[in-house]
């Protein structure tokens, strides 16, 4: 970007405001000679802190040219997170060193300090596991490493080794090794000697695991299980690491340059105890260390020789015989402390809860997919009652050639399964080795009667409820998955009100709803020909006439003689979803329902198909949805008289509003389908649905709507903080609307650039 | 300037364009032109499907005429129009009609971007008919036995909208392409870079997980096309960090944390 695009960039972020122009001139003027990248990188920083300070905004923009040579991405945040916070202490003059001189006040005492903190990395480490894994892994917090095969926990903080980028690398072993630990099938160990006691393999049984699991029964049948299990730990990490030197070649080769500085940190007395046995072999298998202990060159050549998770468990007792002569009493060692520890209890718990979710997703959508056949406007309201005996029994047919799926019913018709319910049932087929029929009498059942038979489940399941209730999922960070059939979304309409708000406001705001009508109507064209083109459709009579003449005449006539169809038809459709929670009551409501009165406005001049929809409620018994135009409805003098009777309600349960408009908007045909909402402040319930929770699900929610082909944009006027917007609505997704006021212009300025 | 002008029609494959067959793309894809059926690829991008056309039209040495579709793409632009060209009006034949009239193969990429109404002109050429009516000219043109139709699109694309109508997916014989296994990738990536086996390995080993981010916000990874111009760039001398950068990195995404994320897997890797 040059300078002038620079400037126009940075109006456009810090507008409504407009700063002196020789004072922006000067600060964007370093600016200009970066690369386009790091220009991105430092003007998307100004929104954070322009609300802050101007003159600190304007001060980053022209010295934070120098610093971005020295940093790296991440970085950024927290680098800009010290310069705020530093203002805050010591005003323009305590933040100033930050930004002049980031090497001294900012890059020193990090690798000084050399923590690194699970939060700064968690985002990029789970898509990186997720890549190495080739599936969606999850990143989190806690004391001990371990995995329960979806989500790999890590200790929240990493200073035991000397600098940074060593506490960052073992992050990265870390990671790795767990995410091994899921894909060699250590977590799924099944020793011999009492595998007879029977793997869970029917999920029809008890939920919970009260049977310690085989493997821990292994390890409990020695003097030392935590030793015992602490061998098999051993040797299956010494399997993971020869595959990372194997295939990541390159962590590897890190590991190798950085092993004196791990070696530093996990010293070696000369005693001859179980646990510096373990210990010693343990960095030699990690750190490539060379053992000199004879018991540890033993471990490690047993370590060496193991090819599967059996292989370990055999060696187990080997090992165990080896080291247990040595009488003193076991200590675990702080290098097997640092891999963690192998929690086969919480694996199994989540197999058998992925077991549960897989059978009520293939249930219900299976169930979906027979009662769309049957009756296909059943969209919204989930499947209605119907005489339960007519539920026919299903066969699911292995693939065809092409590898297409198939459910056979009663009557002898085969209805092809969608690719994802497909892959659902190969998953089950995979891990129960056969698809239970208890699965799919359950889905005729669902679909056919409304009778889940999915036990205990169907009272609060999806089919129980009445009409117009729509019984949604929702997402928990905490253990990455969703609970199930968890919010009650009810659609309610909104009473008209005769009022004179909406006349008043469109009174009021006469001049602006002129000028939106005419840049509006420049956006509305429909098809259209378009003559005297080059080359068209069809030949321009008028056009041909005329170059005959001239050519009679003795003028060179024209070539352009040709109709074109010009096809600049808007297929747009958009939900707009307004917080109707109590912090919006007073000013800000007002605010919001003129926003909409301007809005709407807009939309009929344009004439994009709209729906505004009003949400609020309270717990998840109780999400309600108001209707305030739908998107079938026209813009009638009702709808304005709506727009007037919007009130403030209770509170702001966002993810089951964006799911039910998401719901709503599959069975909208437009070529673009927009979400804009619209909140005042973070999404909050009066149960559990609060902080990060809340965002995680309100996250996951515009996620899941974006997977399915909508846009989807936030404004916002959160007064108070609005740095979780870029994590909830995703970078460049939002705007934050400072100045109340401007917010009906903002709103309408954000639809024309969204759709134009 | 030592430019050679062909017609497009004209336009013969004579060197052996390298293919690795990942199952019986290729005796299905002559058995249909054997059979005079339309073929239909599918597939993600980079994963081979224009490379499997060039194959077939050298193995069938017919010319290849391709269309790339774009939702202006209107029934005169395949069929053909009248121009005037001073005083005279001539007909000009668009690239279907001359590759119907050439015996040649058309090869309509991307099909779903075209208009629906567009996608229709080729019913009547896709079915046992094999016919291209034009028109404007009243005629009707039948297909010799040389030629053949064959359409390519993305299903991992865009929205529903962008879907092909069951009338228009039900005339064709389909195949459907994906990244081929790793060791099979591995020997493209060689063979069309020049780059040593090891190297090639672990290329394959970072476009593999990269894949592996679908539903973490990258809908489409690395294609082996993108492995392919990677490696070309480390064989040009390019440092191999610097060139997984800007050959997959910066070319998969604009999200930093993804892109974090992926600078990581090629520090894992490399």
């Amino acid at each position: 970007m040059n300078h002038q695009q620079c400037r126009e960039v940075f109006y456009r972020l810090v507008s409504p405001s407009l700063p002196n122009e020789w004072e922006v001139d000067d600060a964007l003027l370093p600016l200009s000679q970066l690369h386009q990248q790091q220009q991105e990188m430092l003007l998307a920083q100004v929104p954070v802190i322009w609300p802050i300070s101007h003159s600190l905004c304007l001060y980053f923009i022209e010295y934070g040219v120098g610093a971005l040579t020295l940093l790296k991405p991440h970085h950024l945040a927290p680098w800009v997170r010290a310069i705020l916070g530093a203002y805050e202490i010591g005003g323009l003059h305590g933040a100033r060193p930050l930004i002049s001189d980031v090497r001294r006040t900012f890059l020193e005492p990090l690798e000084a300090d050399g923590e690194v903190s699970l939060a700064d990395i968690s985002s990029h480490l789970s898509l990186f596991v997720s890549g190495v894994a080739g599936h969606s892994m999850q990143v989190a917090g806690d004391l001990l490493a371990h995995t329960d095969t979806t989500t790999i926990f890590l200790p929240e903080r990493m200073n035991q080794f000397s600098t940074r980028p060593v506490n960052r690398l073992a992050y990265t072993l870390l990671v790795v090794l767990h995410q091994r630990f899921c894909a060699q099938g250590t977590l799924d160990a099944q020793p011999d000697s009492i595998a007879a006691g029977g793997a869970e393999s029917d999920s029809s049984r008890s939920k919970e695991i009260v049977e310690p699991l085989p493997v821990i029964r292994f390890f409990n049948s020695f003097s030392h299980p935590v030793l015992a299990a602490d061998l098999y730990l051993l040797f299956e990490t010494a399997r993971a690491m020869r595959w990372i030197h194997h295939e990541l070649v390159g962590l590897s080769r890190q590991l190798a340059e950085r092993s004196h500085e791990f070696m530093a940190h996990f010293s070696h007395t000369t005693m001859h105890t179980p646990a510096t046995l373990l210990g010693e072999a343990a960095t030699a298998i990690l750190f490539g260390h060379q053992p000199v202990t004879q018991g540890a060159i033993h471990l490690c050549r047993m370590a060496a020789t193991n090819h599967s998770a059996a292989d370990s468990i055999t060696a187990v007792a080997d090992g165990y015989r080896l080291v247990a002569d040595l009488s003193a009493p076991y200590e675990r060692p702080f290098v097997l402390a640092f891999v963690g520890e192998l929690a086969f209890a919480k694996a199994a718990g989540e197999r058998e809860r992925q077991r549960l979710q897989r059978r009520h997703r293939f249930i219900s959508e299976l169930a979906g997919l027979l009662a769309r056949q049957i009756e296909p406007e059943e969209k919204m309201e989930g499947v209605r009652g119907r005489d339960a005996s007519a539920a026919p029994p299903l066969v699911l047919l292995p693939a065809d050639k092409e590898g297409k799926r198939r459910v056979l019913s009663s009557d002898n018709e085969s209805r092809l399964l969608p690719e994802e319910l497909a892959r659902l049932a190969a998953a089950i087929e995979a891990d129960l080795g056969s698809m239970p029929e208890s699965y799919l009498s359950a889905a005729a059942g669902l679909a056919g009667g409304g009778i889940s038979g999915d036990n205990g489940q169907g009272e609060d399941g999806a089919t129980s409820e009445r009409d117009n209730v729509l019984v949604l999922d929702e997402w928990d960070y905490r253990r990455s998955g969703y609970r199930l059939n968890w919010c009650q979304v009810r659609e309610k309409p909104v009473e008209s009100i005769r009022s004179n708000f909406v006349a008043a406001v469109l009174a009021r705001r006469q001049a602006m709803i002129l000028n939106l009508r005419r840049q509006f109507e420049q956006l509305r064209t429909d098809q259209r020909f378009s003559g005297r083109q080059s080359d068209g459709v069809d030949l321009d009579l008028d056009a041909v006439v005329e170059a005959r003449c001239d050519f009679r005449a003795g003028i060179s006539p024209s070539e352009n003689l040709f109709v074109r169809l010009l096809r600049n038809d808007r297929d747009i459709a958009t939900i707009v979803l307004v917080d109707m929670s109590s912090s919006t009551e007073g000013w800000i409501g007002t605010v919001l329902k003129e926003a909409l009165v301007v809005l709407g406005e807009a939309f009929d001049t344009v004439g994009d198909q709209f729906g505004i929809y009003g949400f609020s409620g309270m717990r998840r018994s109780r999400c309600e949805i108001f209707t305030i135009k739908r998107l079938t409805e026209s813009y009638s003098e009702e709808v304005r008289e709506r727009l007037g009777a919007i009130s403030a309600r209770e509170y702001t349960r966002l993810g089951p509003a964006v799911r039910w408009a998401a719901r709503l908007m599959k069975t909208v045909e437009a070529r673009t389908r927009l979400l804009l909402i619209l909140t005042d402040g973070k999404p909050e319930d009066y149960d559990d649905y609060k902080g990060e929770y809340a965002i995680e699900d309100s996250r996951k929610a515009l996620q899941e709507a974006r997977g399915d082909g909508l846009h989807t944009f936030g404004i916002t006027v959160d007064q108070q903080s609005h740095d979780y917007l870029p994590h909830l609505f995703g970078e460049g997704n939002y705007i934050f609307v400072d100045d109340l006021a401007k917010l009906p212009h903002r709103l309408v300025e954000m639809y024309r650039l969204l759709t134009s | 300037m030592g430019l050679k002008q062909q017609r497009i029609e004209e336009h013969h494959i004579t060197i052996e364009p390298f293919y690795l067959p990942l199952g019986s793309e290729i005796d299905i894809g002559l058995a249909a032109y054997g059979r005079q059926l339309p073929l239909l690829l599918k597939g993600p991008t980079g994963c081979g499907k224009t490379r499997f056309m060039h194959y077939l039209a050298w193995r069938l040495k017919r010319p290849l005429i391709t269309v790339s579709c774009h939702d202006d793409l209107s029934t005169s632009d395949l069929v053909g129009r009248y121009l005037i060209k001073g005083s005279d009006t001539i007909w000009a034949d668009g690239p279907l009609t001359r590759a119907v009239r050439a015996g040649g193969i058309c090869y309509l990429d991307e099909i779903v971007e075209a208009r629906k109404d567009t996608t229709v002109v080729i019913h009547p050429l896709g079915d046992d008919r094999r016919e291209l009516p034009i028109d404007k000219r009243g005629e009707i043109l039948r297909a010799p036995a040389e030629f053949m139709l064959a359409v390519s699109y993305n299903p991992g694309y865009q929205s529903v909208l962008k879907d092909l109508k069951p009338s228009t997916r039900q005339r064709f014989v389909s195949l459907n392409f994906s990244y081929p296994d790793p060791e099979r990738e591995a020997l493209i990536v060689v063979r069309e870079s020049g780059i040593d086996e090891g190297f090639a390995n672990r290329l394959v080993k970072l476009g593999a997980m990269t894949r592996g981010l679908k539903e973490s916000g990258l809908p489409e990874g690395a294609s082996t096309r993108l492995l392919i111009q990677t490696a070309l760039l480390v064989q040009n001398g390019i440092e191999i960090k610097k060139a997984c950068n800007a050959g997959i990195v910066q070319s998969l995404s604009d999200d930093s944390d993804i892109i974090e994320a992926l600078g990581e897997m090629v520090e894992a890797v490399f």
